[in-house]
């Protein structure tokens, strides 16, 4: 009996072993959970940091926010001419570069009297957003030629381009004469026989530095 | 009896040990589907956001400046009642190259000129009730020409009136057909001043030179700041004129002499963008 019992003497030491093989998987187990818990919660806001998203972000804001500009340049109140038509019918055929107080020409001269300039002093040069403005327009042989308006630099690669369309008619000059603004800007009168002059490409180019 | 216990007893705990490490595995596959699963959702999302970011609507904008545009192309090529087709022709092609650029494919056509209605687009169907100016500081000119062949019953009489800032109306021309005969009541605020018989055919009513009788416009008007509305615009046709000065100096100008539809579309990789007839009143028949 004695032998017996000793021989099927419960063994402490094999049932430790056991009991703590049990406890170290329900740790693994209980880790792992807490880990995909984690990172799970985690997950969802990594996506927003990269750099990729970000760029799409910015650049919508720019093509909205550039949008915004020429919309309301191209606005006519009462059958006036808009202030965009107004500073092409205006313009000397020279570009501008932004000096950080004023926009000024290559050869000194300053901008003044212009709506573009004003929409985009207070707004882009404020919020350090580079920007350039051209005047685009179809040749005689079908070829399209841009002039700078507002030239800043070569754009980035995620620069946003907003394009307005403007009619000019021959009745738009003063006293019906467009010598002066066709060697001062190069823009020829793209049909003598009618009033139609040329349809002018205002491309907005915006990016951030 | 101790010996067949603990046999017993170790064939339970390697029973629990298969268990144990059963449950373990499945922890480790639900861990393991759980992340997959976030990832692929995540990407989802973030695909879903960066695509709809890039792609800002912006075609909105090109086809509205389009129209535009045109409409100035119709205001530039009018000419003593007709349309300068040279004009439209050499526009159009102009437009072609500029939209095929991009790749649009641009085409125009247009209807005839009609006889506007005195609604908000001119088109019998148009808004009858409109305000045509608002905040006038002085009128210059207000003539009209009626088709009294348009003319509806003096319960749907076609209206012209001036409206104080408040809304109350202090001048009206009421324009009817009543058996035949056509009248214009001249009233204020509360009665008749005039009444008179334009006759038929296109009577020509220049309120503010008071042709061809007196139409108390100028007194009431004078020092005022008002608008002028038309109301049952699609019970008559004609054209106005009216010019002025704005309260804030500006000048303004409208003549509506005819009407027509345009129709425009601009094509892209055999999809249609845009396709729209609007309609123009000329030669410029609207602020």
């Amino acid at each position: 009996m004695s032998m017996g019992t000793r021989k099927g003497r419960h063994d402490p030491l094999k049932s430790n072993q056991s009991a703590q093989l049990h406890t170290l998987e329900a740790l693994m187990a209980l880790l792992l959970v807490i880990g995909v818990i984690i990172y799970t919660v985690q997950a969802t806001s990594l996506t927003p940091l990269t750099s990729s998203t970000a760029n799409a972000h910015i650049e919508a804001q720019l093509q909205i926010l550039g949008q915004d500009m020429l919309n309301s340049l191209d606005h006519s109140e009462y059958g006036q001419d808009s202030p965009l038509k107004q500073d092409i019918l205006n313009w000397n055929g020279k570009y501008y570069t932004w000096d950080s107080q004023q926009y000024r020409s290559k050869s000194g001269e300053n901008l003044t009297n212009s709506s573009i300039a004003e929409v985009l002093r207070s707004v882009a040069v404020g919020r350090g957003i580079a920007h350039n403005v051209e005047f685009a327009w179809i040749e005689e042989g079908g070829t399209m030629r841009s002039m700078p308006y507002i030239y800043n630099g070569e754009p980035s690669d995620n620069a946003v381009v907003i394009t307005k369309r403007v009619l000019l008619s021959d009745s738009d000059f003063p006293e019906m004469n467009s010598t002066s603004f066709r060697q001062n800007s190069g823009i020829r009168d793209a049909d003598q026989s009618t009033d139609l002059y040329n349809l002018i490409d205002v491309k907005l180019t915006l990016w951030r530095m | 009896m101790a010996h067949v216990k603990q046999k017993w007893q170790v064939f339970d705990m390697k029973k629990w040990n298969d268990s144990a490490q059963m449950i373990l595995i499945a922890g480790f596959a639900i861990g393991i589907g759980i992340v997959v699963l976030t990832v692929m959702l995540n990407n989802i999302i973030y695909a879903s956001n960066t695509a709809s970011e890039a792609n800002i609507e912006t075609n909105v904008f090109d086809f509205s400046n389009t129209v535009k545009v045109t409409t100035q192309a119709y205001e530039k090529a009018y000419d003593n009642g007709s349309i300068d087709n040279s004009y439209i022709s050499n526009y159009t092609s102009k437009m072609a190259m500029s939209h095929a650029i991009a790749g649009f494919i641009f085409t125009l056509d247009n209807d005839p000129l009609q006889e506007p209605y005195f609604t908000q687009n001119g088109l019998r169907s148009g808004d009858p009730d409109w305000v045509v100016v608002e905040r006038i500081n002085q009128t210059e000119r207000l003539e009209l020409v009626i088709n009294t062949s348009s003319l509806g019953d003096a319960s749907n009489c076609f209206v012209v009136e001036a409206l104080n800032q408040s809304g109350s109306m202090f001048w009206s021309a009421r324009i009817f057909n009543s058996s035949g005969t056509h009248y214009v009541n001249v009233t204020n605020s509360t009665d008749i001043l005039r009444t008179y018989d334009i006759g038929s055919g296109s009577p020509s009513l220049n309120i503010t030179n008071n042709t061809p009788i007196n139409f108390y416009f100028d007194t009431p008007t004078s020092g005022e700041q008002y608008r002028i509305r038309f109301i049952n615009g699609d019970n008559a046709s004609g054209t106005f004129t009216l010019s002025g000065n704005l309260s804030n100096g500006q000048p303004f100008e409208i003549r509506r002499y005819h009407v027509l539809n345009t129709t425009m579309s601009l094509n892209k990789n055999g999809h249609l963008e845009l396709n729209v007839t609007i309609p123009v009143t000329l030669p410029r028949g609207q602020l």
